[in-house]
């Protein structure tokens, strides 16, 4: 009987510790999130944000150049060979200095999110779930990073004249277009 | 290795043709050549056929490009290559092909070019000569046919390359579209492991040859003709020690493999480090990277399906391609196309989630890879396995033109947000329900020309088959496009796939590996 009193006085308690841990995402930041998907898309999505500590090998001119292809697909599209110049400013090269630094683990907060068909989990037990960092905010720039199976890239968003946050570019670390049996 | 230098007199065409108006950048590459052309040769090599210091070096003749059939593509590095037709009445043979085809027409089969490599730092164009000699008369091209760029998968034969003035520089030895072995000049050897790329997977395994060059001088007047030889013997490379040059036979896996001319301060051990001065600076020959080759299956089975596939394209390709051969196409499409090249090979594909992967297509630096699991190829029929072979190809397709296309890419995006779609894989599969009747005309058509059952099953049979693979990424239950094109049918056409796909007693087609 202590005992069990023992855990429901622990439970609560270790819970809270949980909580008071992980910072929460900014109101600009579920802006972006809010961007990344479809809206009416279904997906899982791990609660908690990580960032991989490898993501500045990737923030070069040469990745974007060989990953190729092209951004700003919804306006004025240029050439993916033609991002870094675009990114070209102190608040990229804040970003791409700083990233490892940067990257916290925040807890997502379902209420936040204008996605319906999300489904928010505790743990990464397939590869079915989509797992992605909290974005990474410095002046007009923001960069999240996105893994979902054999899929992962870097998207970068860019906040517009009228202060709305949209997709400039989505550059693949990798992509493979699988194909099961049955 | 015997080499040959042929030299015929054809009597000049009387009737006169227009001439096609030529690509303004060509003008450019002509004008520099014609401008640059002396001081291309490297000095120690002006006297005619030196063998002096181990180093092969033919007699030089001046080379008379045929400006008007020509090949322009891009590197993946940037680099633009302008190759174009010699019209030279010599023409440099190897041993190996006068053994494979004796009886062949040295004019008529073997195709001559000169490369102009783009050297934008310098400001020039650097040469080097390719000569492509067909291993069987299967493989005779027409010039149109074949460039450094667009070797095709049913290509066998041997590409060498030369520097301009007649010095080996590197040599592919090809079987259907794969690169079996790689010839050297003995300069490689002393120095691969400097000049090997981090990403190369290249082994190379040494033999110790006698080589034997001759040449052939042959020339042809209207009271007959006159051939003089001169044989030279010199030993190739050995392991245990001995001089002269050096043969690599390797087998190299993917791409990215470049070649480069050693330096001037390199050239010691009987090396030339050939250099000339060109528009005040110094030349060497460009770095070479290797000939853009399809097909690295090495399943004899998956090849020989892969190669027969790519045949019969006699339809023309439209976008969406919802009739005609869709297939050979799309291998048309990399075969003329530079900016992404194409490779399709077998291998171990990961299983995830205790599911087999048939195959997966990917973005390899800056290589679009096809790859097809080895199990799956095992346990499979034909029929499946040039199925997905045409379904890998449509997501290669896809992904060309996403890259290449920028109206494409913004359709495709569009596509993905109309459907709230999250992801590429699921994006392409939607998409894919356009193309599900082009895709069973190709297996229609591989079938009826190649396959056990010659096309006689009833064509629901090949649309069925399809539809393989139109899988949401996540759930792997058919997709939308599957659903809403095959209607009550779903459930028949996934039993024809999975019958066909694991090779069981119900499958029509017969397995692989049979």
């Amino acid at each position: 009987m202590k005992k069990l009193i023992f855990l429901i006085i622990l439970f609560p308690l270790t819970a809270f510790i949980q909580e008071k841990e992980l910072p929460k995402l900014s109101v600009e930041q579920y802006e972006i999130l809010n961007k990344l998907f479809p809206k009416e898309a279904s997906f899982t999505l791990l609660r908690y944000t990580s960032f991989p500590l490898h993501l500045d090998y990737f923030l070069t001119k040469e990745h974007f150049e060989m990953d190729g292809g092209f951004c700003r697909l919804t306006n004025d599209p240029f050439e993916k060979s033609d991002l870094w110049d675009h990114l070209d400013s102190e608040d990229f090269e804040y970003i791409k200095d700083n990233i490892s630094l940067l990257g916290e683990a925040y807890e997502l907060e379902q209420g936040k999110l204008i996605y319906p068909n999300v489904q928010l989990v505790d743990l990464y037990l397939n590869n079915h779930i989509h797992l992605i960092s909290a974005p990474i905010i410095k002046g007009r720039f923001s960069i999240i990073h996105h893994v979902h199976s054999f899929i992962e890239k870097i998207i970068f968003f860019e906040k517009d004249e009228n202060g709305d946050w949209d997709i400039l570019c989505e550059v693949y670390i990798k992509l493979d277009l699988v194909d099961f049996g049955h | 290795m015997v080499l040959i230098l042929f030299i015929s007199c054809i009597e000049e065409p009387t009737e006169k043709f227009e001439i096609p108006q030529q690509h303004p950048k060509l003008a450019i590459v002509k004008d520099w050549f014609e401008t640059n052309k002396e001081q291309l040769r490297i000095d120690d090599s002006r006297e005619n056929f030196s063998l002096g210091g181990q180093e092969l070096i033919l007699p030089f003749f001046e080379k008379e490009p045929d400006w008007d059939k020509f090949h322009i593509y891009e590197w993946p590095d940037g680099r633009i290559v302008y190759e174009i037709n010699l019209a030279n009445k010599e023409m440099v043979l190897s041993s190996e092909f006068k053994e494979n085809m004796p009886q062949a027409n040295p004019q008529e089969t073997v195709i001559q070019n000169i490369m102009f490599v783009e050297n934008r730092e310098n400001g020039r164009y650097d040469p080097v000569i390719a000569r492509y000699y067909p291993a069987d008369e299967y493989s005779i091209s027409d010039f149109d046919d074949i460039s450094y760029n667009q070797i095709g998968a049913g290509w066998s034969g041997k590409v060498d390359l030369w520097t301009y003035d007649e010095r080996y520089f590197i040599g592919f030895v090809i079987e259907d579209g794969v690169i079996v072995s790689t010839a050297h000049p003995h300069w490689y050897m002393d120095d691969q492991n400097a000049r090997k790329l981090p990403n190369s997977e290249e082994i190379t395994l040494t033999t110790c040859v006698l080589r034997q060059t001759v040449i052939a001088t042959t020339v042809s007047t209207s009271t007959g003709s006159t051939t003089t030889y001169h044989v030279e013997s010199s030993i190739w490379y050995c392991p245990s020690g001995g001089g002269g040059d050096s043969i690599g036979s390797s087998y190299t896996v993917g791409g990215g493999s470049t070649y480069e001319w050693p330096s001037e301060s390199w050239s010691g051990g009987g090396g030339s480090g050939s250099s000339g001065t060109v528009s005040g600076s110094t030349y060497t020959p460009p770095v070479i990277r290797m000939p853009s080759v399809l097909n690295a299956l090495n399943n004899p089975c998956a090849s020989r399906l892969f190669i027969q596939s790519t045949k019969n394209n006699n339809f023309n390709f439209t976008v969406p391609a919802q009739i005609g051969n869709l297939n050979p196409a799309i291998i048309n499409l990399f075969q003329q196309t530079t900016k992404y090249p194409y490779l399709i090979k077998n291998g171990s594909v990961m299983n995830i989630n205790r599911q087999m992967i048939n195959a997966r297509t990917t973005l390899n630096s800056g290589i679009i890879t096809v790859e097809i699991n080895d199990s799956y190829l095992n346990q499979a029929t034909e029929l499946s396995i040039v199925r997905t072979i045409i379904h890998e190809n449509v997501h290669a397709y896809l992904l060309h033109q996403s890259k290449t296309n920028v109206e494409f890419a913004v359709g495709l995006n569009n596509f993905a947000k109309q459907n709230n779609l999250n992801n590429l894989p699921n994006t392409h599969h939607e998409l894919m329900g356009q193309y599900v009747l082009g895709m069973a005309i190709s297996l229609w058509n591989w079938d009826k020309n190649f396959g056990e059952t010659k096309g006689a099953l009833d064509f629901e049979y090949y649309y069925a088959m399809a539809f393989g693979g139109l899988l949401d990424y996540d759930t792997k239950k058919p997709n939308q496009a599957f659903q809403t094109l095959a209607g009550t049918k779903v459930a028949d056409y996934l039993k024809i796939i999975e019958n066909e796909s694991s090779g069981n007693s119900n499958a029509k087609g017969k397995k692989c590996n049979q």
